[in-house]
């Protein structure tokens, strides 16, 4: 592959990452300084449908990440409001044209509503003319409502979020203006709808101007003069109510009006969520004490169970007790089952066990515990059939029990969870398919693989197509990767085992041999399973990995200076023709600036692919070795070779695939491996950064030359050398740059253009002439 | 003659004597964190210990993902009742992933609304001498937030200083040290929070041993920030789940509910109810909290490293609770223990 398309699909990969990371993970807000964009790694095969839409946080991982999605309440709330406003007219006027007058319609245009209203002959504004909701509030001479329209919008920039960073303070006088006029007219109106709606925006606008005492006043004012049929106003009246009761210290009276409106009103749960506060044992005594149900102290319960690391099947037991069909248990059951199996779930096999330890701490040390006390209520949820869907619980239960790693009793319980099934519930056999075919992942067991690989493999096969399933659910694919992977590792076949979890590409940063090696054994297997077959064939579908694994092989091979090895390695390419497929090269360009990414470095030398670049250093060695008085050019020219080469040359990309100026830091050399860490790439960034062969040739190049010119040249490239090798180490405490070649060329200046150019060109020798000048 | 080497020699021992460490290099200060002043309290605090610089956190910034934008939160409610008398030094704190998200171009932007801020919280920015930003830099937002230190100071045209981090002076070749006037180490929260094992992560002078190495190069003059909080860290689980700040140690001596491990640890009897967090039986508790004795270590480990300079000593943070826990003897004896 070459090095614009391996940066092309490490490119893709970024951005693939990056989106999958955006859809696929709820907004986060960092905890302050941790691992970056890293995000726990593991499984789920809950399906996102098991849960009734309408459920109390359904599917929200615990009911803190609220916070972070906020703005789910922000549309949650004018929904209901704009749902209940139809109810109120008859469901006559359409969904979106009461939006638009309550939403989105300036006063003006309301304005103009009242006095097209007060006339026949005054037609609605031209904006108006086909909202059904202004007609049907001109038709029916709905004064009332038209003039709380404009009442509510006047109170509405009084009542807002101000901007983020907007300091101007709220204008109290006029929010007291308000309440005032509202007031003097409240008794006159004659709806009792209408009256609540003005409620709710007087306590609003007195809670906005933090008057507590107001708000508590107006309240025991205006309610009791107030006969409506229940609506949710009365729940945003009662939250605006229990804010000033917080405000003024009454936590107890908050809390209990907290739960009650998480509770019974889905437009405010998240904010009553946040706002809900117990400071100790006596003030939760005391807030259940004012409870009048046993359906209000479930309540109370919920609320504790929701919070963040709290031991809900605690909560749950006595949320069960008080009221056995409370909405809120399969929610919560739904959320610790999601908190197990980050705990448990293919722990053994999970390919980030560790990052997930170490940064997410994942396992909690007492998940087996929990999650055997959380199987146990939901069989007996399951055999007392006190809930809503005793099904549900029961295949929950098969669920924990195969998340501890009991398939056995697993699907006993499946088994028994399918007999109570409705006739016509397609979304528990949906689970039920899901659960069975991550069992079915799980049960792949090492003792079977090391008895039969091939019928192992062959359930593998069958597994994945399973397309119904398999596919459209996404953890099926890491779930099955990472148990193949592990069961490759401990059966001592290292090529399988990373085959199945990466790309060959991933593997070229930093290659290792006994990958290699191991796929190079599977790809030249004549009997290849049909796992194996998907393994060697190359991304067109039609040919193998094979040439591409013998590039690489022989490319770390030259990376290490074994150059016979790597020409062997290369020759066995089937096909010589193919070796131009790798790239070609011009690695015995005399460069003596700085460039590692000129791609055209000349058009007059000859051009290499690698294979016979690699029959090019070898004839040269055999022939420097059998003669070296004479072949100092010779020495020059693979100095010169293993230079370009090298990290620090144009042709890198003969021995590397990879490469990172940031590889450079100080930090990043301190380790002296010139591995690096690597986001994406497994075994990190192998970067040839070892000039020794190199300077080893250039210095017999300078030891045999009789060539003032060659010496000059060789000294200068055998000092690039010793400067990187100084770079390497520099961040050592005794580091000393040396300059022995540079004394070299210092004390042998020749008169022609190359010294005067080498002068230009390198500022470190300049430097260092010019400390001899006394400069 | 020898009456007037008597004389000046009285008169060298009259100044010498007066001198305490208000008339030395050592500036006394503390760290105001709170949204709320308390005046009446904070004038106490400040007659007993002859204060001269008070920080006080103005507000934050973090990123807000919804509006993807950076907005400002806990900005202090009542300035007005800020003692004039002393040096005042309103602190920023941004998160450090405001500046992984913000991009180059909004950052004049960011810049100018902050200055605007502070302009509103302290409308006699004439009498600022000295503002501090507070935020953890990492290598990935060096530059900007480095770019935006130095609008910032173009724009105020008043001293800054910025907080360091142990691990920011110890790889300083990594982190780079940022363009400001002055930095103030902050000498605290140096252990492992998330560990039950960990002593106390507020205050490990084991720990922070080697971040001091070399720090004596650092080229930033430096003031010093150190720890007079407590905390309660929380563990259910095997897990860390929470930290209780401010927590009441009398409650944690009621046997009923709390049972006494080593160490300043407890474990939770019943279930129970603690400064508004729910802990379940079986928690556990580990209590970090300072001694007199843990600060004159961390002195110790600091006095080379001030010697003969000119800083501030600033402790963290103003509250009555935890100046209850020392003793203003003991802060005397702390701000003076760098003579």
């Amino acid at each position: 592959m070459t090095k614009s398309k391996l940066f092309f699909n490490h490119s893709i990969k970024i951005c693939l990452s990056l989106f999958l990371l955006s859809i696929l993970s709820p907004a986060h807000i960092s905890k302050g300084c941790g691992p970056g964009f890293m995000e726990f790694q593991g499984y789920s095969f809950l399906i996102s449908s098991i849960l009734d839409p309408l459920a109390p946080a359904s599917f929200l991982p615990r009911f803190e990440s609220l916070y972070e999605t906020y703005g789910k309440q922000e549309l949650i709330q004018p929904q209901d409001n704009v749902t209940e406003w139809r109810e109120r007219y008859c469901d006559i006027p359409a969904y979106e044209d009461i939006h638009e007058i309550v939403y989105e319609t300036n006063i003006d245009l309301l304005r103009q509503l009242y006095t097209s209203t007060s006339s026949e002959s005054i037609p609605l504004s031209y904006y108006l003319a086909n909202n059904t909701f202004a007609r049907y509030l001109k038709v029916n001479k709905c004064f009332e409502t038209i003039a709380y329209l404009i009442f509510a919008k006047q109170c509405e920039p009084h009542v807002v979020s101000k901007a983020a960073w907007d300091d101007t303070p709220r204008n109290i006088n006029a929010m007291k203006n308000l309440i005032n006029a509202a007031r003097q007219d409240f008794l006159s109106i004659k709806s009792h709808y209408i009256r609540l709606r003005y409620a709710y925006q007087m306590i609003r606008l007195a809670h906005y101007s933090k008057d507590y005492e107001g708000v508590l006043e107006l309240y025991d004012y205006l309610l009791p003069k107030t006969d409506n049929e229940p609506s949710i106003i009365e729940y945003w009246i009662e939250g605006h109510r229990a804010g000033a009761l917080k405000a003024l210290g009454r936590n107890v009276e908050a809390s209990y009006l907290y739960a009650q409106i998480f509770e019974n009103c889905p437009s405010k749960r998240e904010s009553a969520f946040q706002s809900f506060y117990i400071k100790n044992d006596e003030e939760w005594e005391a807030c259940l004490r004012m409870c009048q149900s046993d359906e209000e102290r479930a309540a109370l319960y919920c609320l504790r169970a929701y919070e963040d690391q709290s031991k809900a099947v605690e909560e749950m037991t006595r949320i069960y007790e008080l009221d056995p069909r409370n909405p809120n248990l399969e929610p919560l059951l739904v959320n610790e089952i999601k908190e197990l199996e980050k705990d448990l779930l293919g722990l053994e096999f999970n390919s980030h066990k560790r990052t997930n330890q170490q940064y997410f701490k994942r396992p909690r040390k007492l998940a087996g515990n929990y999650a055997i006390a959380l199987t146990d209520f939901a069989k007996k949820l399951a055999d007392e059939q006190l809930v809503e869907r005793p099904a549900f619980w029961r295949m929950a239960q098969g669920y924990l029990e195969m998340i501890k790693g009991d398939n056995y009793a697993a699907e006993r319980t499946f088994r028994l969870a399918e007999k109570t099934f409705k006739p016509k519930d397609p979304i528990m056999r949906e689970q039920l398919a899901v659960f069975r075919l991550a069992m079915r992942i799980n049960d792949l067991s090492f003792i079977n693989y090391q008895k039969n690989p091939s019928s192992v493999e062959s359930e593998i096969d069958n597994i994945q197509r399973e397309k119904e399933v398999f596919e459209r659910y996404r953890y099926f694919q890491d779930f099955l990767k990472d148990k193949m992977a592990y069961l490759y590792k401990r059966a001592n076949s290292p090529g399988k085992a990373f085959i199945v979890q990466y790309q060959l590409s991933d593997l070229k940063p930093n290659p290792q041999i006994d990958i290699i090696d191991s796929l190079l054994y599977i790809a030249g297997k004549e009997d290849l399973t049909r796992v194996e077959r998907n393994m060697v064939t190359a991304e067109d579908g039609v040919t193998t990995i094979l040439n591409d694994l013998l590039d690489i092989k022989a490319s770390y091979q030259l990376s290490n200076f074994q150059l016979e090895a790597a020409l062997e390695t290369y020759k066995e390419m089937e096909d010589r023709s193919r070796w131009d497929d790798y790239g070609v090269y011009q690695p015995f360009f005399e460069n003596f600036g700085e460039c590692v990414y000129c791609t055209t470095v000349s058009d007059t030398l000859e051009d290499f692919n690698k294979g016979e670049l690699m029959e090019r250093l070898v004839n040269m060695d055999y022939r420097s070795k059998a003669d070296p008085q004479n072949n100092a050019f010779t020495y020059y020219q693979l100095g010169l070779a293993f230079y370009n080469i090298s990290y620090f040359g144009h042709a890198w990309d003969v021995i590397d695939y990879f490469r990172s100026g940031s590889s450079m830091q100080p930090y990043n050399l301190r380790d002296g491996d010139y591995i690096l860490y690597h986001p994406f790439f497994p075994f990190g960034n192998r970067e040839n950064m070892n000039c020794n062969k190199a300077l080893e040739y250039f210095d017999k190049a300078i030891r045999y030359s009789k060539d003032s010119e060659l010496t000059a040249k060789a000294s200068y490239m055998a000092a690039k050398c010793e400067r990187n090798n100084y770079l390497l180490k520099r961040y050592q405490r005794d580091a000393q740059p040396t300059y022995q070649y540079f004394e070299l060329l210092r004390n042998n200046p020749i008169d022609s253009g190359f010294y005067q150019a080498v002068v230009m060109e390198c500022k470190t020798f300049q430097s260092y002439i010019a400390s001899f000048n006394g400069n | 003659m020898n009456k007037r080497l008597f004389s000046f020699f009285f008169l060298w021992l009259i100044f010498s004597a007066c001198q305490s460490d208000q008339d030395t290099d050592l500036q006394r200060a503390f760290y105001h964190w709170k949204s709320t002043f308390d005046l009446a309290s904070f004038e106490q605090v400040s007659a007993e210990l002859g204060l001269q610089k008070l920080y006080v956190r103005a507000f934050d910034v973090d990123w807000d993902s919804t509006s993807k934008n950076p907005v400002p939160l806990g900005q202090i409610t009542n300035p007005a009742n800020l003692p004039k008398e002393l040096a005042l030094i309103p602190c920023i704190f941004i998160t450090n992933r405001t500046f992984k998200n913000l991009k180059e171009e909004d950052l004049d932007l960011l810049v100018e609304r902050v200055w605007q801020k502070l302009q509103y919280i302290f409308p006699q920015m004439e009498k600022i001498q000295e503002i501090q930003f507070d935020c953890d830099w990492t290598q990935t937002t060096e530059s900007i937030y480095f770019n935006f230190l130095q609008a910032f100071k173009q724009k105020s045209r008043i001293s800054l200083s910025a907080t360091i981090r142990l691990h920011q002076i110890r790889y300083a070749d990594q982190t780079g040290i940022p363009p400001v006037d002055r930095g103030m180490l902050m000498f605290y929260n140096m252990g492992e929070l998330q560990s039950w094992e960990e002593k106390n992560s507020i205050l490990n002078i084991e720990k922070a041993r080697p971040y001091l190495i070399g720090a004596d190069r650092y080229s930033l003059p430096l003031d010093l920030a150190l720890p007079i909080f407590s905390w309660g860290v929380i563990f259910r689980e095997g897990k860390m789940i929470k930290l209780i700040h401010k927590i009441p140690e009398h409650e944690l001596k009621d046997t009923s509910r709390f049972s006494p491990l080593e160490d300043l640890r407890f474990r939770v009897k019943k279930s129970t109810y603690l400064e508004g967090l729910y802990l379940y039986q079986d928690d556990l508790i580990r209590l970090e909290k300072i001694e007199a004795d843990d600060l004159q270590e961390a002195i110790k480990l600091n006095s080379s490293l001030f010697k003969k300079k000119a800083f501030t000593l600033s402790l963290y943070h103003l509250d009555t609770t935890f100046i209850k826990q020392l003793s203003y003897d003991q802060i005397k004896v702390i701000f003076q223990s760098f003579h």
